[in-house]
């Protein structure tokens, strides 16, 4: 019987597909996380930082829940609280009404998270907002879980090119929105 | 009889001699000179109170250009760090690893003083740095870099600047993807006008212009980038929205700093912009210039590593326009922005 060799495309495709379509966990429902609003002191209580889109960069808010001892629950209180917004009177670009659908760990630490089409269809931004949206979504999660490696985006659980026409999906948050802005260059004339 | 004459003579080139600097005058010195001090380094053009009151400057990290009264004669050191173009009355220099500019104007005697400080990777700040071979150094290893260091970075050879005769403008979204909504309009819609005005303003000036989209059709970003490859273009000019009220902004693309994997790097796209970065600069350096000229609005050049750039084997820019309503209903704000962004390209043809 013929094998390919394990430096062949023949050897890694079928791994890399097998990987991709059969994820290694069930998908994780979505639950609602309240903002602890009684007396923090006699809670067991956990802190996050949250990195969100706000003018022309992204800012870091720290936000304060409930302990939670599953992973998962972890992971799901990041999304849930960025799509929240950042809340203190801050104006962000972060679309209303996304529910997060599930979540995927592949072997390689990769992280899928599958969000509702609101993320799509509720974005109005330009080029700089949707880069910061993506940005901000890769940093909160990052800053707040140890093992993950990358992060990639799913919709309505397909991959998708663009959320909103400008920054490319196809590739992994960590491709797609590792340069640090460093801000605008404003032309002036004399 | 003979020594009259020989009086004579010798009066009259004295005269014709002293005349001369009145003659000589109409067309002034300007002295370029320039020091540095840890990552400051100064440019000072001297000339007289006229040409410096007179003079208009535009600055940005990417290059400084200033346009004279008048036509001048230029002086300045062979050392000097950064490439100079001259045309006409406009001096511009392109500036390569610089993170701020500030410009100012002194007296007596009258000259335009430019202090930018210098991006730590040209002075060797311990920036981490990936090797060709993947493996990780910092610029500190090899010691605090020297003047001379800097120098020799600076002065490599940019990439030469063929002729625009081939255009490509992309007008972003389409189809079902909407862009920016508001109650009057949809950015698709806007965009694709401003195409269609932008191509008739290059067909004007003879370039052969070429658009990804005539219609309100969706196309992937992909596909734009292929159709767009697919004729050889000198230029490609996407067209978006800014949601922005008052800001146009040019982006150029990062490619250089993108964290690709090398073999995800080599079978795609990511590498095609890498030889036009410095053209690309250029260009959105001078179209920002026409832009702010004509509109007097804000104008920021951004460097993002977006696909529809980094993808492109040709110099490529993104504009974002502001006040999505006004530019859709308008058809004056349409002319204006096609005749400021074309005149924009002819400014750069002719540095």
């Amino acid at each position: 019987m013929k094998t390919s060799k394990p430096g062949s495309p023949k050897f890694w495709i079928p791994l890399l597909l097998g990987r991709y379509f059969r994820p290694q966990k069930q998908p994780v429902t979505a639950t609602a996380v309240p903002v602890p609003t009684g007396n923090a002191q006699e809670e067991d209580l956990f802190n996050l930082r949250m990195f969100y889109p706000v003018g022309n960069r992204l800012e870091m808010i720290e936000k304060v829940l409930p302990r939670r001892t599953k992973k998962s629950a972890v992971i799901e209180a990041v999304i849930e609280e960025y799509f929240k917004g950042p809340g203190q009177g801050l104006t962000s670009c972060i679309p209303q009404n996304v529910k997060l659908l599930g979540l995927y760990k592949g072997a390689d630490q990769i992280l899928y998270v599958d969000l509702s089409d609101e993320v799509r269809r509720n974005f109005q931004g330009d080029a700089l907002q949707e880069y910061l949206l993506l940005r901000g979504l890769y940093e909160s999660l990052i800053s707040n879980l140890e093992d993950i490696s990358d992060i990639k985006i799913l919709v309505d659980g397909r991959e998708i090119e663009t959320l909103g026409g400008h920054v490319y999906l196809k590739y992994t948050l960590k491709t797609a929105v590792s340069y640090e802005y460093k801000g605008d260059e404003e032309i002036s004339l004399e | 009889m003979y020594s009259v004459m020989k009086k004579t003579a010798f009066i009259l080139i004295i005269v014709l001699f002293s005349a001369f600097p009145l003659f000589a005058g109409n067309i002034p010195d300007v002295s370029l000179r320039f020091s540095s001090q840890g990552d400051q380094v100064r440019i000072v053009l001297q000339s007289d109170d006229n040409s410096i009151n007179d003079a208009s400057a535009a600055t940005s990290t990417s290059g400084i250009r200033v346009t004279f009264p008048s036509e001048f004669e230029l002086r300045k050191p062979d050392n000097f760090i950064f490439g100079i173009v001259r045309q006409g009355r406009s001096l511009t220099i392109n500036l390569r690893d610089v993170t701020d500019v500030k410009a100012s104007r002194l007296t007596a005697p009258s000259r335009m003083v430019f202090d930018l400080t210098m991006g730590r990777t040209a002075i060797g700040g311990g920036v981490p740095q990936v090797s060709p071979s993947g493996g990780q150094g910092t610029a500190q290893q090899s010691g605090q870099r020297s003047l001379g260091d800097i120098l020799q970075r600076l002065l490599q050879k940019t990439p030469e600047k063929p002729p625009i005769k081939v255009i490509v403008i992309d007008p972003g979204h389409g189809g079902y993807d909407y862009g920016i909504v508001t109650q009057e309009s949809k950015e698709k819609d806007v965009d694709l006008t401003l195409a269609k005005s932008l191509g008739a303003a290059f067909s004007k000036q003879g370039a052969t212009v070429f658009l990804t989209r005539r219609s309100d059709q969706y196309d992937s970003i992909g596909k734009r980038v292929d159709l767009a490859n697919a004729k050889k273009p000198d230029l490609f000019i996407s067209i978006h929205a800014s949601s922005s009220t008052d800001r146009f902004a040019v982006y150029v693309s990062t490619v250089n700093e993108l964290n690709v994997d090398p073999v995800m790097k080599q079978y795609s796209m990511f590498s095609a912009q890498n030889s036009y970065f410095d053209n690309s600069r250029k260009i959105a350096l001078a179209i920002g210039e026409s832009l702010k000229k004509e509109f007097g609005n804000t104008v920021v050049i951004r460097e993002l590593p977006l696909p529809i750039l980094y993808s492109m084997d040709a110099p490529a820019v993104l504009i974002e326009y502001p006040s999505m309503d006004l530019f859709g209903r308008a058809q004056s704000m349409q002319s204006k922005f096609a005749s400021s962004v074309a005149e924009g390209i002819s400014s750069y043809e002719n540095q």
